[in-house]
């Protein structure tokens, strides 16, 4: 099959719609599949072979945020020629809601299009992005998405239709396989991973949870990755457990499954803005325990408290009860790993490719390739005709 | 002032004229999707029985049981040419028995332990059953847009649709037989 792939947002940044993409044209390839992506980049020079520059994201203030994103004239003629070149036997667009290169693809081409929603957006934003064009593209994707049940809600509510719940990849064996953290797994050590200054990532709730279980449980100790100042965290903590939290900074993929690997337990206390909890199933691959806060997202990931501790929401003394229930019993421990091993094997990117491409196969049983849709908008009649 | 009044009135015919025709254009892509959908979801169903009748060639199923399938796809194979009410009902007939025969994992483990060379035709009629769901969902999904856009005003009063039918949701039972999630 050839497989064409339109990226929304700006490939030089790290991010979770790009991992997405990479992964699964990687593991497409893998498959003999032809896959070349279409994607905006800053720094174009960097980009792998299987990979076509989109055009230059500029940075523009949309719905109350910055979003880095190619559009305009040169974009869409960007995309048409990619269209006529690439031949393709169906194209996959991502966020196709977003004002992004996704919605000018759909706007460009006819044929066999596959559109995957990420996120969860509330009416407002898709009632701002213009009602009329989200319809207009969407009546051209032949096959919908969505990676979460979140983003499938949205898709489903506020712009009608149905959407195929898809969920996101993982490479199980990235993580399973990782070597721990400082050699062996230290089975009294919580991990934290992201930014910690967010408050929605929900730092200080478990902060206060150590406090509390600090003096019971003199040797268990805290490791945090992503990037911060650390030394302002320092200073708001009680003197004498300074010396028992680590901070490794911003680290590789490679660096977080070391670090997930090598610890006892993966703590996800998040307050709020979560459509998904990929870390949760990296530390459920890595065979680590996990507690997390009690979002709706991550329920669905942990199968409702089978395959992780969860706790009430913001609750640090909550979050300080689940740390000593799972600290203190190896029973559970094991239990917990077993579980949640076998719940993340649903979402191993082999497993997450075939039923993608059952979409594709089922979608390009009957019409004809992707091609150049020469009726589409007015954006695309303006732009000239490329020699 | 009559001019000027005549340029607006020539700018808002030629602005309707090209909603219209935006509209129209919306209106046939959205048919020839629903088209392709409905083709998709017959070759799906088609793929399905083929699958069925490869799985029954190789005598590893119970005389009962592949007595009662081949009914259901003889069944299958004369109600295609019928109105697609009655096909569909064939089809969800042809499900029921494949849900009941392939009822349980275990059981399907031990056909393919006893007879391994049933275990790519298994695999077949899995992916076929997963295919036919994807196919009428997609189905379904264009005949929304498809009626969205047939609600609208602009397209009763200036009948844009003109004779195409609106088309409506197929309701065919296409549950994947819990025995061959595994495959």
């Amino acid at each position: 099959m050839r497989i064409g792939i339109v990226c929304p947002y700006d490939w030089s940044v790290p991010g979770g719609v790009q991992a997405h993409i990479q992964d699964l044209a990687l593991e497409l390839m893998q498959r003999g599949h032809y896959v070349n992506v279409l994607t905006p980049a800053s720094q174009p020079e960097l980009l792998p072979q299987w990979v076509t520059d989109g055009g230059e994201p500029t940075a523009i203030s949309y719905n109350g945020s910055v979003a880095r994103i190619a559009f305009g004239f040169k974009a869409t003629r960007r995309v048409r020629r990619w269209i006529q070149e690439q031949q393709l036997d169906v194209m996959h667009v991502h966020e196709p809601l977003s004002p992004s290169l996704s919605a000018l693809a759909c706007w460009a081409g006819t044929g066999p299009i596959v559109g995957t929603f990420h996120s969860s957006m509330d009416r407002s934003r898709i009632m701002a992005a213009g009602y009329g064009i989200a319809q207009s593209v969407l009546e051209k994707i032949t096959a919908r998405i969505a990676v979460s049940e979140l983003a499938r809600n949205t898709v489903v509510q506020h712009v009608g239709g149905d959407a195929v719940l898809i969920p996101n990849g993982i490479h199980i064996k990235n993580f399973e396989s990782a070597v721990p953290l400082d050699g062996v797994r230290d089975e009294r050590l919580i991990a934290f991973l992201g930014r910690f200054e967010e408050p929605r990532k929900g730092f200080k709730v478990l902060l206060e949870a150590f406090e509390l279980i600090a003096d019971e449980l003199p040797d268990v100790r805290i490791v945090v990755a992503g990037p911060g100042d650390s030394e302002a965290v320092l200073e708001t903590m009680r003197p004498d457990l300074r010396d028992r939290i680590r901070f490794l900074g911003r680290v590789s993929d490679q660096g977080k499954a070391e670090m997930l690997r090598g610890s006892g337990v993966y703590v996800a206390p998040n307050t709020g803005g979560e459509s998904f909890g990929i870390v949760l199933l990296e530390a459920m691959a890595a065979h680590t325990p996990v507690i997390s806060s009690d979002l709706p997202a991550f329920l669905r990931v942990l199968d409702f408290g089978t395959a992780g501790v969860t706790f009430a929401n913001e609750d640090s003394a909550d979050l300080a009860r689940a740390l000593r229930e799972v600290l203190s019993t190896p029973s559970l421990r094991e239990e917990l790993v077993e579980r949640a091993f076998e719940r993340v094997q649903l979402f191993d990117w082999s497993r997450v490719a075939t039923s993608i491409i059952d979409v594709y196969e089922t979608v390009i049983a009957l019409s004809g390739p992707v091609q150049e849709d020469l009726r589409s908008q007015i954006v695309g009649r303006l732009a000239p005709e490329q020699p | 002032m009559t001019t000027t009044r005549l340029l607006i009135s020539f700018i808002g015919l030629a602005l309707m004229l090209w909603k219209l025709s935006a509209i129209a254009g919306r209106l046939d892509r959205v048919h020839i999707r629903r088209d392709q959908a409905l083709t998709s979801l017959r070759l799906q169903l088609a793929w399905r029985t083929s699958s069925v009748a490869k799985l029954l060639t190789t005598k590893a199923l119970d005389p009962v049981s592949a007595n009662i399938l081949m009914n259901e796809i003889t069944a299958v194979s004369s109600a295609a040419e019928l109105s697609l009410l009655q096909y569909m009902a064939a089809e969800s007939e042809l499900t029921r028995a494949l849900c009941v025969v392939f009822e349980d994992a275990e059981d399907v483990r031990e056909l393919i332990s006893l007879s391994p060379d049933t275990e790519p035709v298994l695999r077949d009629l899995a992916h076929a059953c997963r295919r036919v769901e994807l196919a009428r969902r997609f189905h379904n999904d264009a005949v929304g847009a498809a009626q969205l856009l047939h609600k609208r005003k602009i397209v009763r009063y200036f009948r844009l649709a003109g004779h195409t039918e609106l088309p409506s949701a197929i309701d065919v039972d296409d549950t994947v037989p819990a025995g061959l999630e595994i495959l």
